[in-house]
C-alpha cells in the first residue's frame, strides 16, 4: 500500500519500491481498499529484500509495527528510518466479518497516506 | 518526472520471525541481510529473561529449576539468553548426552521463548580431566538457540545478536580468548546507531564467589570495549556490582548507588547469575577460604549478592535499561529428598544463609537496577509517526 500511495502520489519526486522477506503475492484485501481510494496495485508484485538489494536507495524505510516482529534491514550505508504501522493482516485475525477485515485496512491505508503525503522532505 | 527524483524502498516485515525461531535452529542465511527485531532506537521495549546454570540433571535442584523455568515464562520475555550449564550429569566422562536432557531443555527453555540466545558453561562441553562429569550435551543444545546475526567471528559459539535495542555479545569462556578483535568493531557500530551493548559468557572475570585475579586479562578487555552490562553465569549465586571503569593502574573507579539507578558513562556493570537451579555453594569468605576471598577493593565494588533461585528481566527500551531480579523460593518440605545446598550433609555448610530461609514460597522481587541513557543521537532521521 505504501508503494501504492507513493506511485499515485509522488510518483514526480519519488522512485518507490516495497519487498520483504519473503514473498506472498498481493494481499486482496490491500487491493480491494487501495482500489476504493482509486489506486491500482494490481500491477506491482510482491518481491523479496534480495532481488532489490543492488539498487542504490536513498531511503529505506522499514514499515513493520510490531517490536516482537524482525524487520529486514539493510546491512549497507542507506539510511533507514522507521514507520510502524500496524500489520493490517494482524488486525483483522480476529474479524468477525469481511467488513470488519476490511475496516482495519482502511484504516491502515488512511494512515499510510498521511506519510507519505509527507515525504520525502519528512526524510531530509 | 523531474530531473532529480528520490529513490525508496519499504521494507515490510513478514511473519517468519514466529515460524523459524520455534524449530530447531534458526536460519543463518543473514548474507545482506540483518534481521533485527529494530534497527535503531525506538519507542519499543523489549523484555530479555536472563537465567544461568539451570542443570538439568541429577547434579542440579530440580525444586528449584522447576521453579524458576515457570516463573520466567510467566514474565512472558521476548527472548531468552541463558548463561550456560543447562545439564548436569553423575557419570564421569559420558559417551554420549542422554536425549532425556535434551528433551526437557526442548520443553522448558526452548519452546516458551521466540528468541533464545546460549552460551556454553563448562558442564555442556565435552568432558575433560579437568571437568570430568561435563556432560557434553553442547552440540545437542548449541542448534536449539536462534543464532547469531553475524556468526563471522573467529571460533564456534561466539558471536552477535541484535535484540531491540540491544546489542548481545556472546563470548566463549573455554578457553577464553581476547575477544577485542572481532567485538569492537560490532560495539562501535552499535554506538553509532545508539544501541546498549551486553555481553555474556558463562565464567565471570569478577566475582566475591570463589575469586581469581582476572584484573589484568579478562577484566581488563571487557571493560576496555565499554560495554553497559556484562553477564555471567558458573558461580551459583546472585552478585551485582556497581559500574566501574579500570584506570591506567587497573585501579577500580566505581560509582556507587544505593538505589540501584545509574546513568550510561558510569562504568560496565557486571552481574553473575547462576541461580538457574544449581546447588549453592557457600561465597569463599563465609568459608574462610582465604586464597579465593574477593579482595576488599573487589567487595567495595559489590552492589548486592545473595545465594538463591533466581533470574532477571531485562527491559531494554531506548533510554532506560531496567533490570528486575527475581528471588524464587520454592516451598521448605522436609521430606523432600532435594535439598538447595551443595554439600548439604556437612553441619558448615547448613549454617551458611540461603536468602530464602524463612522466606514463603514463592516469585518475588529481590532487587531492581537501571542505566539511564545520558546522551543520544538526535532524533532527525526519525519523523513522527502519522497522527492516527
Amino acid at each position: 500500500m505504501a508503494e501504492g500511495w507513493a506511485r499515485h502520489l509522488k510518483s514526480d519526486s519519488i522512485q518507490a519500491f516495497s519487498a520483504g522477506l519473503e514473498a506472498h503475492g498481493l494481499n486482496p484485501n490491500a487491493v480491494k481498499v487501495m482500489e476504493e481510494s482509486g489506486v491500482d496495485i494490481t500491477s506491482q508484485k510482491s518481491q523479496k529484500v534480495e532481488e532489490v538489494e543492488t539498487i542504490p536507495f536513498d531511503f529505506v524505510i522499514t514499515v513493520c509495527g510490531h517490536a516482537d516482529e524482525y524487520c529486514p534491514v539493510f546491512s549497507c550505508s542507506t539510511t533507514v528510518v522507521h514507520i510502524g504501522f500496524d500489520d493490517p493482516p494482524k488486525l483483522a485475525e480476529n474479524a468477525k466479518t469481511e467488513e470488519e477485515a476490511l475496516n482495519h485496512y482502511r484504516k491502515v491505508r488512511d494512515e499510510i497516506r498521511t506519510f507519505v503525503e509527507t515525504l520525502p522532505e519528512v526524510l531530509w | 518526472m523531474k530531473w532529480f527524483t528520490v529513490k525508496i524502498i519499504f521494507l515490510l516485515t513478514v511473519a517468519l520471525f514466529v515460524n523459524y525461531s520455534l524449530s530447531e535452529s534458526a536460519p543463518h542465511k543473514t548474507s545482506e541481510i540483518n534481521k533485527v527485531m529494530a534497527s535503531f532506537p525506538q519507542e519499543t521495549v523489549t523484555r530479555i529473561t536472563i537465567v544461568g546454570d539451570t542443570g538439568t540433571g541429577e547434579r542440579a535442584y530440580p525444586p528449584g529449576f522447576s521453579a524458576v523455568q515457570k516463573a520466567m515464562r510467566e514474565t512472558m520475555p521476548d527472548a531468552l539468553l541463558h548463561l550456560g550449564d543447562f545439564v548436569y550429569q553423575p557419570e564421569i566422562f559420558p559417551d554420549s548426552c542422554p536425549d532425556r536432557y535434551i528433551d526437557e531443555i526442548k520443553k522448558t527453555l526452548v519452546e516458551p521463548y521466540p528468541l533464545r540466545l546460549f552460551v556454553a558453561g563448562d558442564n555442556d562441553l565435552p568432558a575433560h580431566k579437568f571437568k570430568p562429569t561435563a556432560s557434553g550435551c553442547w552440540n545437542k543444545i548449541d542448534p536449539l538457540d536462534s543464532g547469531f546475526d553475524n556468526p563471522k567471528t573467529p571460533r564456534a559459539f561466539e558471536g552477535t545478536r541484535l535484540v531491540g535495542n540491544a546489542l548481545i555479545g556472546v563470548i566463549l569462556s573455554f578457553p577464553w580468548q581476547d575477544p577485542t578483535q572481532w567485538l569492537q568493531p560490532r560495539i562501535l557500530e552499535a554506538r553509532e546507531k545508539g544501541l546498549w551493548v551486553i555481553l555474556a559468557f558463562h565464567e565471570p572475570v569478577i566475582t566475591t564467589a570463589w575469586y581469581l585475579n582476572k584484573r589484568d586479562t579478562l577484566l581488563k578487555q571487557l571493560n576496555a570495549l565499554e560495554p553497559d552490562l556484562v553477564l555471567a553465569g558458573h558461580q551459583h549465586s546472585y552478585e551485582r556490582f556497581h559500574p566501574l571503569i579500570l584506570d591506567e593502574d587497573n585501579a577500580f573507579k566505581i560509582t556507587k548507588s544505593e538505589t540501584g539507578k545509574y546513568q550510561s558513562g558510569d562504568g560496565t556493570m557486571h552481574i553473575v547469575s547462576g541461580g538457574g537451579g544449581a546447588t549453592f555453594k557457600p561465597f569463599a569468605d563465609l568459608q574462610k577460604n582465604e586464597k579465593h576471598t574477593a579482595p576488599k577493593e573487589v567487595f567495595d565494588a559489590l552492589a548486592k549478592r545473595a545465594l538463591m533461585n533466581h533470574f532477571i528481566t531485562l527491559d531494554i527500551s531506548r533510554d532506560i535499561l531496567k533490570g528486575t531480579v527475581w528471588r524464587v523460593c520454592v516451598k521448605d518440605d522436609p521430606d523432600d529428598k532435594w535439598n538447595p545446598r551443595w554439600k548439604s550433609r556437612k553441619d558448615f555448610w547448613n549454617s551458611i544463609p540461603l536468602e530464602c530461609v524463612g522466606k514463603p514460597e514463592g516469585v518475588g522481587i529481590y532487587e531492581e537496577f537501571a542505566i539511564k541513557a545520558k546522551i543520544r543521537k538526535p532524533d532527525s532521521l526519525t519523523p513522527e509517526p502519522p497522527p492516527l
